[in-house]
């Protein structure tokens, strides 16, 4: 099997664990802060928590080994525009909490025989494509270009940051890596409520897992030294344009790693689904629910584009790089859930 | 009801799965523009008119990056003394200036099947244009919508070294099979056409030719313009036989790279 196809299927393989074990499990960032911010029920964020910790670990270890590079991803790029990668958090976050759910919960929950995401999928991957190359893009690449800020580091992550700050380049990686990961391995796993919790930290573990193995498999597995192709991991902002795209022209188009994980979500959630029994069609309850849908699908669509990723693009896969601008992209969505769950723009249920 | 829900499940991701392998297929219904419009290629033909079969030009439809779009020209021949492709020219019309490369093939290569990567500055039609060895000609053309990138990063400073060659070659193959040969060098390839940021323009700096021999022959020539994608890429066929392969790279200031690689066919 070529090197394409073997990456192919290595992420149709890491789509449908995705989808089985975010269907199982119920591992959904919305539902974890609602869940903390509203009855103080802490699993599900402890789950979130553990699976960034997992990501953080198995990546950085990949890096360690010298089986993956991470310095042409998307998240480790020296400029970023200090304005639109917040906005985009903050539009993202208060688009998840007014559809209910984010990119890669809504094609989970599609596995399971949800319309109302079918259409929150819709929104997402048309709004994301017309700010990313459509009728939007002139005007983002303009903001984005007006409001650039290209770092003094080298290395624009966690680790660049402490070498600049004068730690040895040797032992940076490790430095950083351990003072980010321990603390969140601390709160996840303190709780005794997430350790009886099997569901939830096992879910957490293995969704945290698939992050590092999304790197192997296009960084190492499909590393080819004739057709260089950006390194990258779960992500469920541009390939849910890209996937309907590729649906529309693929007689013209190659498809790649972050459409067949779209594609193995429903798959694999929907296995889940018929094994335990909870699959039937739910549709909308009223056109208020069906309006804000729409609205959320496209905040999020617009908001991830911006913020180069998603809950899972930026909250674990770019966090896994620890790379400064994921961790201002995973503030801007929290702090837009918060809007949206807490604060003074709350939806209401 | 279980059953059906499956079976579609499976259907529709064997469809996903079966289609799209990037290249369109010649569609009879698209009117291809005029190429009698382009001076480069009115230049080569003069008044005979090309025949558009036997001629495939593999682009995609849509291209994110048009700084390397994947292009495959496709000839069809059995690439024999009696039958077989002089030269192949490639134009992109709607780019600064049109040529993209220019080879000279030999029926060593047991298929004419070129891939390459190129520079594309605007969505536009591409042409491919082929001479065989009685100088009849034919010609394909592909229309690419080039759209923005969708990441926010400049592009990082592009490395100025012409060096680390590159042969690539199946694992086992057999004696007169016809084997993908990849090839990659190392290179700028700076247009001429980017800005240094102080006000003028970074010159041009380009690899100008590529020569592959087998043992000493010529087997495949390759002139290559500025709109061939940075990291020049080729890749040929050739029809397996014991001898050295060897490439040759110069650029358009006297530079030269090459590497060698012994074909070794199972018996």
């Amino acid at each position: 099997m070529d090197k394409h196809s073997l990456v192919l299927w290595a992420g149709f393989g890491i789509g449908l664990l995705f989808g089985l074990t975010g269907q199982r499990s119920g591992f959904c960032l919305l539902s974890a802060l609602r869940d903390y911010w509203q009855t103080r029920d802490g699993r599900k964020l402890r789950a979130f928590v553990l699976a960034m910790a997992v990501a953080l670990l198995g990546t950085q270890l990949l890096v360690a080994l010298d089986l993956v590079t991470l310095r042409n991803s998307l998240y480790l790029q020296r400029s970023f525009s200090w304005l639109l990668v917040p906005l985009g958090g903050l539009l993202f976050g208060y688009g998840m909490v007014l559809a209910n759910a984010c990119g890669a919960r809504a094609l989970v929950l599609l596995g399971t025989g949800n319309l109302r995401s079918l259409l929150v999928l819709l929104c997402l991957g048309i709004s994301a494509y017309v700010c990313l190359r459509g009728v939007l893009a002139p005007v983002r690449i303009w903001l984005a270009d007006a409001s650039m800020l290209t770092l003094a580091v080298r290395d624009p992550s966690l680790h660049g940051l402490l070498v600049a700050l004068g730690v040895t380049p040797r032992l940076a990686p490790g430095l950083a890596t351990v003072l980010v990961a321990v603390p969140l391995l601390w709160f996840a796993l303190s709780s005794a409520a997430l350790r009886s919790s099997t569901r939830d930290w096992l879910g957490g573990l293995l969704i945290g897992a698939l992050i590092p193995a999304g790197w192997y498999v296009t960084g190492n597995l499909g590393a080819d030294p004739f057709t260089p192709a950006r390194v990258v991991s779960l992500s469920f902002i541009a390939p849910v344009g890209d996937a309907l795209q590729y649906l529309m022209l693929a007689t013209g188009m190659r498809a790649d790693f972050g459409i067949l994980v779209i594609a193995g979500v429903p798959v694999g959630a929907c296995l889940g689904a018929i094994l335990g029994g909870s699959w039937y069609w739910q549709g909308f309850e009223s056109p208020a629910q069906m309006r804000r849908a729409i609205t959320g699908g496209v905040l999020m669509g617009l908001g991830g584009a911006l913020a180069l990723g998603c809950s899972i693009g930026q909250g674990l896969t770019g966090f896994s790089t620890l790379a400064l601008a994921s961790f201002v992209a995973v503030i801007g969505i929290v702090l837009g859930a918060w809007l949206g769950l807490r604060g003074p723009l709350r939806v209401p249920r | 009801m279980r059953a059906l829900r499956i079976v579609c499940a499976a259907a529709l991701l064997t469809g996903l799965l079966g289609c799209g392998n990037g290249d369109a297929p010649v569609d009879a219904a698209a009117p291809v523009p005029d190429w009698r419009n382009i001076a480069p290629i009115r230049a080569l033909l003069g008044d005979i008119t090309p025949s558009q079969q036997g001629i495939e030009l593999g682009l995609p439809l849509v291209s994110e990056d048009g700084s390397a779009v994947p292009l495959t020209v496709s000839v069809h021949s059995a690439m024999t003394i009696e039958d077989y492709v002089q030269r192949i020219y490639l134009f992109a019309t709607g780019n600064p200036t049109p040529e993209i490369a220019a080879f000279v093939l030999t029926p060593a290569l047991g298929r004419a099947e070129l891939s390459t990567r190129v520079r594309l500055n605007e969505s536009q039609w591409v042409y491919a244009l082929a001479q065989m060895q009685d100088d009849s000609w034919r010609l394909a053309a592909q229309e690419v919508q080039v759209t923005v990138s969708g990441c926010l990063s400049r592009p990082e400073a592009m490395g100025t070294s012409f060096t680390q060659p590159r042969v690539g070659l199946p694992r086992s193959y057999g004696q007169g099979a016809v084997i993908a040969v990849r090839t990659l060098v190392d290179h700028p390839m700076e247009t001429g056409l980017r800005p240094d940021g102080q006000g003028s323009l970074l010159s041009q700096h380009i690899v100008e030719t590529m020569q592959v021999r087998l043992d000493d022959e010529l087997a495949l020539q390759a002139r290559f313009y500025r709109a061939i994608s940075m990291n020049p890429y080729l890749q040929f066929h050739l029809r397996a036989t014991t001898a050295q392969l060897s490439v040759h790279w110069q650029d358009d200031q006297g530079a030269q790279v090459q590497t060698s690689v012994a074909l070794m066919p199972d018996a």
